[in-house]
């Protein structure tokens, strides 16, 4: 008795434990990606931002006199501050010589920004990222190889053409990490302890100190958030502040208030919490209890679930995240349903354009079903024929019809295309030969389907074959003999006995076969490539080319992605209903 | 039970000697070299080796090593996209300059221009330099240029054809459709191979102000040119693609081909290659003019040695250095002085390059660029392929790309 | 009769030898690729050679690095220590969590069992970034380890369901009179339900073997050193740009990838036909 509470609480703290920990290691992730923009870290600096766009933005032109002035002033309070002229080479656009026109190194002055500083450099690109936008820059993130953050670089105009640029730059020390692990990482433990004690302990007052425990964590995650959020809108608002007495009420803010980090928190510690939660109270116990009952299978489970968990499950999670969000250039903006919509509603195209979704989808089904009934067929059909234990050479018919599994489809897949060509290919050849018209294969929807599938169905019998082969031993000898006896026929021998037998084995294949059909990307690309128009396009092949030939638009893809995965949830809910009744029938 | 014990420790010393085989090593170098990852195959590869080696056996001075990887050509821009921003990227990189955008706009490569001067971007031909530019930065130095040319057999084509008009009286006669022989083969669905087409006839896909000119008259002109070409009178096989132009130029099927310098390594020695610059398009007096890419060492923006870095790159785009690659490689560098070498003054094939450099169009490395190619590639489809007519298909190109810019980015294009 | 079953064994034969050979066509044309001299790609369908050299072979064998490291060698031996190590750890895992859903009614069964199957829908394209980072952070990127447990999570999905189904058909009467006489349920589940399961064990393991032998976008991307690349890199490596390669280095590669699965596809299928049952059928 005392034994399962132990192992009971254990399991509940393990589950609980691991919840918080992989939705802090999910936090983590997320903010490690975003933590190079980092929160501004004291408003001494802000002001040093402020000034330099002061410099940029007073209304009696900012001359160098002004920048000059600046400089002089906060010399002491600030670690670099220069000035930086750049006359412009005529010839190429790139080029220009820069020289300090002002700077807190009084030595530099007039001097040529040296070429193996590396400080000089980010003085340089800053200068021409300023230089490029037009307009002063607050530039919060610092590259990784240097721990040299630009505050802020502004132009400094003369005679109303760009003539200097004023750049504040510090270096600070290493780039902050990331807050948002450890503290989740720490209610992970404190449940885990509570827990373990409350089993251990006083199995009576369980209840009440895991309550406790809860109370506890929930009001510790609280004061940690609000403690952090508060610190950071402080932060803000003092810096927003700032930089508004020195600006006058208009300044280009944007990238202050686009610190991501609240983000993680906001949905972080809710989510941790809800699980654990949920953990504890509402399916908790019942779930300790059936652990504790059912240890060995869970025991079993663990470690493909921990794997699964760590490599496919987090990317999973990370993809179904991206659908909403939109990528430019190595950022991403949260868009909401957007993706979602601009796929759904069609884009404005018309239902038979072959861009439209529903068009791809339709194509996509049917591929599937198609490719699948040929796959499953033949393979069946060839493991029954190869399978009579009389037959000679079956080993080497068998070892040989796998050989199209067994070759990197990459180069197979080219070779079919060729046997499609129209002039010079295998298939119209033999047609002329046979006393048919040559068909051009790629030109009309219906052939470069037919093309796709022959290749598709090509590469993946044997797999099915393979499994059918596997899946017919399960089948004992003695049910073949009695049906003998009887008499029957045989393909009422095969339609009644053999096939329901084969089912629970074939079922994974087909399920699993049909997934990855959906998904096929290499035949389709390589065979077709969607051609004629990107009518034989399949979703796949669609979000790849919103991936990565219109514009990275990784978002749209992931909503592809999504949308693909739900198609393909439904599908398999219905085929795990088909297959649950046929295992209780 | 003794001896199950002993096999389970047994068991458990060997899971660690293979964990600790397997796992990577952490302890590194002091001195470590400084990483270039390359998709150079075959003599391109070795020429690139052997200049490597001399930076390695004394040109690095004080500079770190140099240490390479080739990396599979399709993927790497992936692994580029995939290891860099998360800091495991190399040091260096050498790549066509096509990506240059949206690299630069990502932080993924580095600004170069600090360390450069005049004399020194005045040893690369100027179009190299240009293709590597975004913005006002330069993002890269140009270690070779690449176009597509007109490559003849010199056993079927005696003369070879410097008009559309003669291109179209040499191909009708190459062309025998029932042996399978035909006069010219290019990859006649995809922009970059239609470019020449597109140019000749005085079309564009962005001006200078980066407006964008896909559906015009020009470009009309030059598919309908494409279409009849391609068509079922034309002289170009049905279901070109670039594997298959070098199939049949190869095999002697197809007299003409319009392919770059990639094709040279797949033809058999015996085969008398002849290469000249593309036709003047008869109808404009235009020279059809090829896009032209430079493939460029870029700097990593995550380097953590960059003056080194640039020091690398610096000797491996010396005017020696290219001279060794062009020679070795038979590679179109981009350095000037390495054209004056009377070696490479008489190498046929180098020359033709050079010849063609100066009617090449430098291809833009924006990301707007990049969102031209596949619905320009489906217009293709449609008119040159399909026999469609070019106005609508190009008017729909021009839609969609227009579509593309605007969900991708508001306006920003650069010139 | 006798008569009767001859002419249908001919008959069989001949429908496969002529299935076969109509399968083989293009296999054979890679081969002709991989034999015949010249690296241009080959239109043809004629699968004899005109010519036959071994230089193709030799080329992609001998490769060697920069520094004359014996490329094909090393690849081969990283490329069968990642198969092999994907195969057992593949099957160990997937064998216990099929056994765990076979044979036990847990709360959360149903849900699991969707969970393998659903994490697979997702296009495994855009799960390559992600993957990356993980990777990177737990320090198995550029190593064996790491694609391993990579190819082992990508395989278990499939093994894990053809597993469960094949286990709900052994009858579990044999474990139960094993479990009365006291054995443990991990004892009954090596010495009798694995040992019947060879079939589909067989089956899973081949699976698991080619998950990880053929793969390559994930090797080329997560790889940083020649030597360490698998052979499927080193195969890709002979495609460059605009579709041109050494197509004659390429062919005989994959004639030579190839090799190692046909052969233990050979070795594996008498576990494949030869589960204890398999005696019983006579012709």
């Amino acid at each position: 008795m005392k034994r399962k509470h132990i192992t009971g609480a254990l399991l509940t703290a393990l589950f609980a434990g691991s919840a918080v920990a992989i939705s802090a290691a999910a936090v983590y992730l997320s903010a490690l990606n975003s933590g190079e923009k980092a929160i501004i870290e004291s408003p001494a600096r802000a002001y040093a931002a402020a000034l330099a766009l002061r410099v940029a933005k007073d209304a009696s032109p900012p001359t160098a006199q002004t920048a000059l002035a600046a400089v002089t002033q906060n010399a002491k309070a600030l670690e670099h501050i220069s000035v930086v002229v750049e006359p412009r080479s005529t010839k190429y656009r790139f080029l220009r010589k820069r020289r300090f026109l002002a700077a807190n190194d009084a030595k530099r002055v007039g001097a040529v920004l040296n070429k193996q500083s590396p400080l000089d450099k980010r003085l340089y690109d800053a200068a021409s990222s300023v230089r490029s936008a037009g307009k002063p820059l607050l530039e919060l993130r610092s590259p990784q190889d240097s721990n040299l953050t630009v505050l802020a670089a502004a132009p400094v105009m003369r005679e109303g053409k760009h003539y200097a640029t004023a750049i504040v730059i510090t270096a600070p020390k290493a780039p902050p990490v990331p807050a948002p692990a450890w503290p989740l990482f720490a209610c992970g433990l404190a449940l885990f302890a509570f827990a373990l004690l409350a089993a251990l302990f006083a199995p009576r007052l369980r209840h009440v100190l895991v309550l406790l425990g809860v109370i506890g964590m929930s009001g510790f995650s609280w004061w940690w958030t609000s403690g952090v959020s508060a610190a950071y809108t402080a932060n803000l608002t003092h810096t927003l502040a700032g930089l508004q007495r020195t600006l006058g009420t208009s300044g280009s803010l944007d990238a202050l208030s686009a610190s991501p980090s609240p983000w993680a928190l906001i949905i972080g510690i809710p989510l941790a919490l809800v699980i654990s939660l949920l953990a504890l109270f509402g399916v908790g116990r019942r779930m300790a209890a059936s652990m504790a009952e059912h240890r060995l299978a869970y025991t079993l489970l663990i470690p493909a679930g921990l794997g699964m968990a760590l490599l496919v499950l987090l990317p999973f999670v990370y993809g179904l995240a991206l659908g909403f969000f939109n990528h430019q250039h190595g950022e991403y903006n949260f868009v909401g349903l957007k993706n979602f919509v601009e796929i759904l509603s069609g884009g404005d195209r018309p239902l038979s354009h072959p861009l439209n979704f529903y068009f791809t989808l339709g194509v996509t089904v049917l591929w599937t079903a198609v490719n699948v009934f040929l796959h499953v067929t033949i393979g069946l059909a060839l493991a029954l024929v190869l399978k009579d234990p009389l037959l000679r050479f079956k080993g080497i018919y068998r070892a040989l019809l796998i050989l199209p599994w067994a070759m990197p489809n990459y180069i197979t897949a080219l070779i079919w295309k060729g046997m499609f060509h129209y002039q010079y290919g295998a298939v119209n050849h033999v047609l002329e030969i046979v006393g048919l018209e040559k068909v051009s294969w790629f030109s009309s929807f219906s052939t470069a389907f037919i093309a796709n599938v022959t290749t598709n169905t090509w590469l993946g019998f044997p797999f099915m074959m393979v499994v059918a082969l596997g899946a017919l031993q399960s089948i004992p000898g003695d049910v073949y003999e009695a049906a003998a006896v009887d008499g029957a026929p045989r393909h009422k021998v095969f339609f009644h006995i053999t096939l329901p037998l084969l089912r629970p084995a074939l079922y994974p294949a087909i399920v699993l076969g049909s997934i990855w059909t959906f998904n096929m990307f290499n035949i389709i690309y390589l065979v077709s490539a969607g051609a004629p128009n990107g009518s034989s396009d399949i979703l796949i092949t669609e979000a790849y080319r919103w991936a990565f030939q219109r514009g990275d638009r990784y978002g749209l893809a992931a909503a592809y992605a999504l949308i693909i995965f739900v198609v393909l949830f439904f599908y398999s809910k219905i085929a795990n209903r088909l297959s649950r009744v046929s295992e209780d029938g | 039970m003794f001896s199950r014990r002993l096999m389970t420790s047994a068991l458990r010393s060997l899971a660690l000697v293979v964990c600790a085989t397997l796992w990577p090593g952490n302890a590194q170098a002091e001195d470590k070299p400084l990483v270039l990852w390359h998709a150079y195959r075959v003599q391109e590869r070795a020429a690139l080796e052997k200049t490597v080696d001399a930076w390695n056996t004394g040109g690095r001075g004080a500079h770190p090593k140099i240490k390479l990887l080739a990396v599979p050509y399709d993927a790497f821009a992936d692994k580029i996209t995939a290891a860099t921003p998360r800091g495991h990227g190399p040091d260096l990189f050498i790549f066509a300059h096509d990506r240059v955008g949206d690299w630069a706009e990502s932080k993924i490569i580095e600004p170069i221009e600090f360390w450069m001067t005049e004399k020194h971007a005045d040893t690369f031909i100027l179009k190299t330099i240009d293709a590597l530019c975004y913005g006002d930065s330069l993002y890269g130095l140009p270690m070779a240029f690449k176009s597509t040319l007109l490559f003849y057999n010199k056993k079927l084509v005696p003369e070879p054809p410097h008009t559309t008009d003669d291109l179209w009286r040499v191909g009708q006669q190459l062309t025998d459709r029932k042996a399978g022989r035909y006069g010219l083969v290019y990859d006649n669905a995809k922009l970059y191979f239609h470019a020449p087409w597109l140019h000749g006839f005085g079309g564009m896909i962005f001006d200078e102000r980066g407006k964008l000119h896909i559906s015009s008259k020009a470009a009309v002109a030059a598919m309908n040119f494409a279409r009849k070409i391609s068509g079922p009178t034309g002289i170009v096989p049905p279901e070109s693609t670039s594997t298959l132009t070098t199939t049949l130029f190869a095999h002697g099927k197809v007299a003409m081909a319009i392919s770059g310098p990639w094709m040279v390594g797949e033809l058999k020695k015996d085969l008398e290659v002849g290469a000249i610059p593309l036709p003047i398009v008869s109808s404009t007096g235009k020279r059809a003019a090829p896009f032209m890419g430079a493939e460029g060492i870029m700097m990593s923006a995550k380097s953590k040695r960059k003056a080194d870095g640039f020091a690398a790159m610096k000797f491996l785009t010396s005017d020696k250095m290219a001279l060794l690659r062009a020679k070795a490689a038979r590679q179109p560098v981009a350095n000037k002085a390495a054209w004056l070498d009377p070696t490479v003054k008489a190498d046929a094939l180098l020359s033709a390059f050079y010849a063609q450099l100066k009617f090449a169009k430098v291809m833009l490395g924006t990301p707007e660029m990049r969102l031209v190619w596949s619905p320009y590639d489906m217009a293709l489809q449609k008119v040159v392929v399909g026999g469609g007519p070019a106005a609508p298909a190009l008017a729909e190109a021009q839609h969609e790309v227009q579509r593309f810019l605007e969900s991708s980015r508001k306006g920003k294009v650069q010139p | 009769m006798q008569q009767s079953t001859k002419m249908n064994r001919a008959i069989t034969h001949l429908f496969l030898i002529i299935f076969t050979g109509m399968t083989l066509l293009p296999v054979a044309l890679v081969l002709r690729k991989a034999v015949s001299p010249g690296k241009a790609f080959e239109l043809t369908i004629n699968p004899i050679p005109s010519k036959v050299t071994s230089e193709h072979f030799r080329e992609v064998i001998g490769k060697t690095s920069s520094d004359g490291k014996w490329l094909f060698g090393r690849q081969l031996l990283n490329s069968t220590l990642i198969a092999l190590g994907t195969t057992l750890l593949g099957v160990f895992l997937a064998a216990t969590a099929a056994y765990a859903f076979s044979r036990f009614r847990f709360p959360g069964r149903n849900g699991g069992m969707m969970a393998f199957l659903v994490v697979q829908m997702f296009p495994a394209t855009l799960l390559m970034i992600p993957m990356y980072v993980i990777l990177s952070k737990l320090g198995l990127l550029n190593s064996i380890l790491g694609l391993i447990f990579v190819y082992s999570t990508t395989a278990i999905p499939f093994c894990v369901w053809m597993l469960k189904g094949y286990f709900d058909t052994i009858p579990k009467e044999l474990e139960e009179a094993a479990l009365i006489d006291g054995a443990s349920r991990i004892r009954i589940f090596y010495t009798i339900v694995l040992p019947l399961a060879r079939p589909a064990l067989a089956v899973t393991a081949l699976f698991s073997f080619m998950t990880a032998w053929n793969e390559y976008i994930l090797a080329a991307t997560f790889l940083n050193r020649e030597e360490s690349y698998t052979l499927p890199v080193l195969l890709n490596s002979y495609v460059g740009e605009h579709g041109s390669a050494n197509w004659g280095a390429f062919a005989a590669g994959a004639v030579l990838v190839s090799i190692p699965i046909v052969a233990l596809f050979y070795a594996l299928q008498k576990h494949l036909v030869s589960g204890l049952t398999a005696g019983g059928v006579k012709g």
